[in-house]
């Protein structure tokens, strides 16, 4: 373990969390999405029969 | 209600840029640890917001025990995964700030673990509601959400009733504690943008599982009502 802390590279460790949170919050959307879409065709599948 | 959602999506995303802008520009830049402390406008927010649905989900999940509603199931299912998303955010963001900062990614103090204990009962009942087959499965998973929802008491108070590696808070942590009220704008914009994003995916996830619902009974109806011989 190197218990030196390098705050200079702090950077590069505060842009991957900012886009870590984008990915999740985007990954979510798509599935909110995907599920919506799928919902939707099971209704109109069900109303047709 | 299409156009009122539209608008408070413009309302969140107008919020969302205006609290990435103030985290990553406007906030000043901490004196020890630099620009890598700004991970904290979107690791305090979360973690926030995760223990607010994870309450929600509590008093929903009680609700559906005393009126087996089926809103208050679907408000407890979607708290509970909007949570849990939250949750995860809180637990990613946490070491990528440690790592720099402390040199480590994880220690197994108290507040980390009760984290990590937190984000795997809510995981636990995600997986109960998603896999288990049965009517009774939204009673055993409103149990585990009221004993479960034990553990974020046991989070917030961790670092007040051990001592941690985690810092002390930023609201009632005593001297020495606390935030500059330039870094308190940054965090309650960042706070109030993902509240409203959380409400977002609160309404469109309640309104889903409405829909399974009704998309179940409706199954169940058609094969009750289909001819004998009509399966074959």
């Amino acid at each position: 373990m190197n218990p030196s802390v390098n705050i200079a590279s702090g950077d590069k460790f505060l842009w991957a969390a900012y886009i870590v949170v984008w990915v999740i919050h985007a990954c979510y959307m798509l599935t909110l999405v995907n599920r919506g879409k799928r919902l939707e065709r099971e209704r109109k599948e069900l109303n047709r029969n | 209600m299409k156009t009122l959602f539209k608008l408070i999506t413009v309302c969140t995303v107008v919020l969302l840029g205006y609290g990435f802008c103030q985290a990553m520009y406007i906030a000043p830049k901490e004196a020890t640890m630099g620009d890598v402390q700004r991970i904290f406008y979107y690791h305090l927010p979360s973690a926030w917001i995760a223990f607010l649905l994870f309450f929600v989900n509590f008093l929903a999940s009680i609700w559906y025990l005393i009126r087996r509603s089926k809103g208050a199931d679907a408000l407890a299912l979607a708290s509970a995964e909007v949570g849990v998303m939250f949750c995860t955010i809180v637990l990613i963001t946490g070491p990528l700030w440690a790592r720099p900062v402390w040199g480590i990614w994880w220690t197994w103090d108290a507040r980390l673990t009760s984290t990590l204990v937190l984000w795997l009962i809510y995981v636990s009942y995600l997986v109960l509601r998603h896999y288990a087959v049965g009517g009774q499965i939204p009673v055993l998973a409103s149990a585990l959400a009221i004993f479960g929802f034990l553990d974020v008491p046991i989070v917030y108070m961790a670092i007040r009733w051990f001592r941690t590696q985690h810092p002390q808070p930023v609201i009632g942590g005593g001297e020495g504690s606390g935030l500059a009220p330039a870094m308190w704008v940054a965090v309650l914009w960042n706070l109030a943008a993902f509240m409203l994003l959380a409400g977002q995916y609160i309404w469109v996830r309640y309104r889903q599982a409405l829909t399974t619902y009704d998309l179940e009974e409706a199954h169940a109806h058609a094969s009750l009502h289909e001819e004998p011989g009509g399966a074959r």
